[in-house]
């Protein structure tokens, strides 16, 4: 399926589930609830329409200016037929709070090393991570998220402007 | 450095060939000076020019008795050559005390020297090696060319060879 025909498929068979769709930069991109990411997560990929097996990107925007929240975004990839959908859900946070989702480590084992990485640079808490350490930062950073807009910490020095 | 530099000739010149005069001093510091083997520590892209490149036979950093050791407790030096992130800073430091005195650090590319390229906007490099031990001698560059790291292990030679035994003596304690 071309993305358009992707796209056509899968907002009629998850029209409850998705509240915002569209082609970006060439790619099908949904927009979804945080409360149904992990059920969608599932239903696409063992829906043998589309099949996607694998996890090409996972990360998150810092858009609390902006819209509010935490955007989380997922790029799936069907070795299958060969095609791409991102998926995208917004996650309600105000100020220094950290928001929770479910976690997808479940449904594709390598998203536990991206969540683990979303989690300690946006300080996001996936709900029944098995493994939920750090990944790249040291031992000791605790309750602070170096990815957040306006952080600076540690010896952070912020660029002049020109 | 005076007669330092010349020994191989005055050994020749005394009769026989196998004595030499010299100070305690001198010839210590001459022999270490030409038996500095250094711990690898390639930390990003500059390992391949100062650790891959300058220590394979173009440059060849052998010539110098410079011999790589992949363990801090046979080495006398510590190339720190690339981005040096605070995760990895607990680690230089670790492998730095357990390196035996005398020991000396060479600061390799603007990364180590400073943070180079990730000094503005970045959370976690170390914005300079000489933040957590002592360097000796800093390499600009990014990266250096082998020739500058040649030159840095040279000069390093300089200082040792300008060293006091009363000094050194005392740093052991
Ligand atoms: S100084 Fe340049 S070449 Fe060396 S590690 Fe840094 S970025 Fe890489």
């Amino acid at each position: 399926m071309d993305s358009e025909g992707l796209l056509k498929y899968i907002t009629e068979e998850y029209k409850d589930k998705i509240i915002d769709s569209g082609i970006v930069g060439g790619v099908a991109t949904i927009e979804v609830k945080p409360g149904d990411w992990e059920s969608i997560a599932e239903y696409l990929k063992g829906d043998m329409e589309t099949r996607f097996l694998s996890v090409s990107n996972y990360g998150a925007v810092d858009y609390r200016e902006k819209l509010g929240g935490y955007q989380l975004v997922i790029t799936l990839f069907s070795y299958e037929f060969n095609h791409k959908l991102t998926m995208k859900t917004l996650l309600p946070a105000e100020g220094e709070e950290c928001p929770e989702i479910k976690t997808l480590s479940a449904v594709w084992p390598v998203a536990d090393w991206f969540e683990r990485e979303t989690a300690e640079l946006f300080g996001i808490v996936f709900v029944g991570h098995p493994d939920p350490r750090h990944l790249m930062l040291d031992e000791d950073w605790d309750g602070e998220y170096p990815m957040r807009r306006g952080w600076s910490g540690r010896d952070f020095i912020t660029k002049p402007d020109k | 450095m005076g007669i330092i530099s010349k020994l191989p000739a005055y050994v020749e010149r005394v009769p026989g060939g196998g004595i030499m005069t010299t100070s305690a001093e001198k010839f210590l510091n001459w022999s270490r000076a030409s038996s500095i083997w250094y711990m690898l520590f390639g930390l990003a892209c500059c390992a391949i020019e100062g650790l891959m490149a300058t220590g394979a036979s173009r440059y060849d950093f052998d010539r110098f008795g410079m011999i790589f050791r992949a363990s801090p407790r046979q080495a006398d030096l510590m190339i720190v050559a690339g981005t040096l992130t605070h995760k990895m800073a607990k680690r230089v430091k670790i492998l730095y005390d357990q390196m035996a005195e005398p020991k000396y650090v060479i600061s390799m590319g603007g990364c180590a020297n400073r943070g180079g390229p990730f000094y503005y906007d970045s959370y976690s490099v170390l914005k300079g090696v000489d933040k957590i031990i002592p360097v000796d001698v800093y390499i600009p560059g990014c990266p250096p060319r082998p020739e500058s790291v040649l030159e840095a292990c040279l000069k390093l030679q300089d200082k040792i060879k300008k060293e006091k035994l009363a000094d050194w003596a005392a740093s052991t304690d």
